[in-house]
């Protein structure tokens, strides 16, 4: 009794040992590039559209700001937070701010908007510590 | 990659060093390949000490790329006979044998297949990770890489990530990983992502090898090799891995503790308990949770003082507290450093609501509903955690009364790690369903290679036959 017990514990490991690897594999081959693959409740929605005309803006002070680094689009709805960064200590910050609803910019004072979002969804701000 | 690798050798081979040093005059010393295995995760983490006291020292960063040769080039050098000798020890008729469960030559030739394929299909998997997230997941780009970046560019030993405008990066947590990904970037003359991306995987193949070769030599290879089958094969191990995040490290911390806690126990060599200390040591400097392990380690270590405060116990405490000293104090430097944020984090906390929720019965059936139903998901675990718990009914318990001891003592280490997490999301502020679905999983991940030896562990182990080469 022992023995079957045992070999149908070892013929389970072994098979889901070759299969759930596989499996896993097959699923991160069928997702779409770029996404997050662990929690598809965090995949790109409407905002990508709208943060799309943003991006050649952010990546231009590359060599300023922290959120240049966004790797790929979909980071950047995380960054939202707002993300603020003096990255290379020259003083300079960036600070992407989401507004919500019909919520108008609230620029804060000594910060200057560098690019807004088609539908005003996205303000992308700069300023130089004073 | 090649770069990325050659990252990964010389603190490998200093911690092996330090593992073959400690414990060659052990009764059972351990061979090369047990060593590098132990070694790999603690080099790291030594590794990451060292640039901590050299950068609060002042050091400037662009010398470490020398240092770092020259420490690995003499460590080498210095090293060379004892890894000789260590290839010449060739471990005695080892009890485990006498105890072993005999299966025939096609069951040991299907396990070794199905390692094999199961490597393969893992190592796919983290390349499509790599290939999807090449910066790794969000933690691991904006904690992680993020404080790495600061202190790369900072002019001088200053956390450039203390500004209350980047308080959301966790600026408390400590330095084990952004010190990694630095020196990643140092040693490749670069910040690109390609470097740090065996830094998840790297763990994670310290894990499967340290479940793989026994800290025992002349363990059971057969049964090593279905416990490295049922992590590799375990879908949240992987993704974690290649997500770059701070959970993989920690559950390495985990496994070798626990690990190093069953030899020295099983072996009667307390010094084992030194290595036990590092690696809750290094827990703690990877991430705050991982203060855990230290507390969940420390009564298993003090429990036998009890019965007789004086001989091997006291050894094993004492070995253990020297583990434990180098990156705590690192640790509690760190935090004097970081105070005014560790203070705005202790001000977050509310006493009395967290007693509230320690009486709420709702949140208790929260938390253990969702502990039990979490390891059930297919898609995250792929059933690993119930297959396991087979084995040691399958092979009834090991027979060896030292052995069972050894396990008892990592089960309670474990049921302590599992309490404190357990706790902790009955008392959290805020949205408790948030913090399972957030954190379960991977703070369950973090326990489940040690949950895996303690469940080989405890099982008999097995053996092939006679003038097999899989045995």
């Amino acid at each position: 009794m022992r023995r079957r017990l045992l070999l149908a514990a070892l013929l389970l490991l072994c098979l889901r040992g070759v299969a759930a690897p596989a499996w896993t594999a097959l699923e991160l081959a069928r997702a779409p590039s770029g996404d997050d693959l662990l929690d598809p409740r965090l995949r790109l929605d409407r905002r990508e559209a709208e943060l799309r005309p943003l991006l050649p803006r952010i990546r231009r002070h590359e060599r300023i700001g922290y959120i240049s680094w966004v790797p790929s689009l979909y980071r950047v709805q995380y960054s939202v937070a707002p993300t603020i960064v003096d990255l290379n200590h020259t003083g300079h910050r960036l600070l992407l701010v989401e507004l919500a609803g019909t919520q108008r910019a609230q620029i804060p004072a000594g910060w200057r908007e560098l690019a807004r979002s088609p539908r005003g969804q996205f303000v992308l701000l700069s300023r130089l510590r004073p | 990659m090649i770069g990325a690798l050659a990252d990964l050798v010389g603190p490998t081979l200093l911690g092996a060093l330090l593992v073959h040093a400690l414990l060659r005059r052990a009764a059972h010393p351990p061979g090369i390949a047990q060593s590098l295995a132990l070694g790999a995760p603690l080099g790291l983490g030594l590794f990451s000490l060292t640039m901590y006291g050299a950068h609060m020292a002042g050091l400037p960063l662009r010398v470490w790329p020398w240092l770092d040769t020259a420490a690995c080039l003499a460590g080498l050098c210095l090293g060379w006979r004892w890894l000789r000798s260590a290839a010449r020890a060739v471990p005695g008729s080892p009890p485990t044998q006498a105890c072993a469960l005999r299966v025939s030559a096609a069951a040991a030739r299907l396990i070794t297949a199905a390692l094999v394929l199961c490597v393969v299909g893992a190592a796919l998997v983290l390349a499509l990770r790599l290939q999807a997230s090449p910066h790794g997941d969000w933690d691991a780009w904006a904690i992680w890489n993020l404080h790495a970046r600061f202190l790369l560019r900072a002019p001088g030993p200053a956390l450039g990530y203390l500004d209350p405008a980047l308080e959301w990066s966790h600026p408390d947590y400590p330095l084990h990983l952004p010190l990694l990904v630095l020196r990643s970037w140092l040693l490749g003359g670069q910040e690109h992502p390609a470097i740090t991306a065996l830094l998840g995987p790297a763990f994670l193949a310290a894990m499967a090898a340290l479940l793989l070769i026994p800290t025992r030599p002349g363990g059971a290879p057969l049964t090593g090799r279905l416990a490295a089958l049922t992590l590799l094969s375990t879908p949240v191990v992987i993704l974690l891995a290649g997500g770059r995040l701070a959970d993989t490290p920690l559950a390495c911390c985990t496994l070798v503790s626990a690990a190093c806690c069953h030899a020295a126990i099983r072996q009667q060599e307390p010094r084992y308990m030194a290595l036990a200390g590092l690696a809750a040591g290094l827990a703690a400097w990877t991430k705050n949770e991982g203060l855990y392990l230290q507390l969940a380690l420390l009564p298993v270590a003090l429990a036998p003082l009890l019965r007789r405060p004086r001989g091997p116990a006291s050894r094993s405490v004492a070995w253990l507290l020297a583990g434990l000293a180098l990156p705590d104090l690192a640790l509690l430097h760190l935090w004097q450093k970081v105070g005014g944020f560790a203070g705005s984090v202790r001000a977050g906390l509310d006493l009395t609501a967290a007693w509230g929720n320690l009486r709420s019965a709702d949140r208790h059936l929260s938390v253990l509903g969702a502990l039990l139903s979490a390891p059930l998901e297919l898609d995250t675990w792929a059933g690993g955690p119930v297959v396991t718990l087979l084995y040691p009914a399958a092979t009834g318990l090991h027979p060896d009364a030292r052995a069972r001891r050894a396990t008892l003592a990592v089960a309670a280490l474990l049921l302590g790690l599992l309490a404190l997490q357990y706790l902790t999301f009955v008392v959290i502020p805020g949205d408790q369903r948030w913090y399972l679905d957030s954190a379960l999983d991977r703070l369950l991940q973090q326990v489940y290679p040690a949950l895996l030896f303690l469940l080989f562990s405890a099982g008999r182990p097995l053996s092939a036959p006679r003038g097999s080469a899989e045995g």
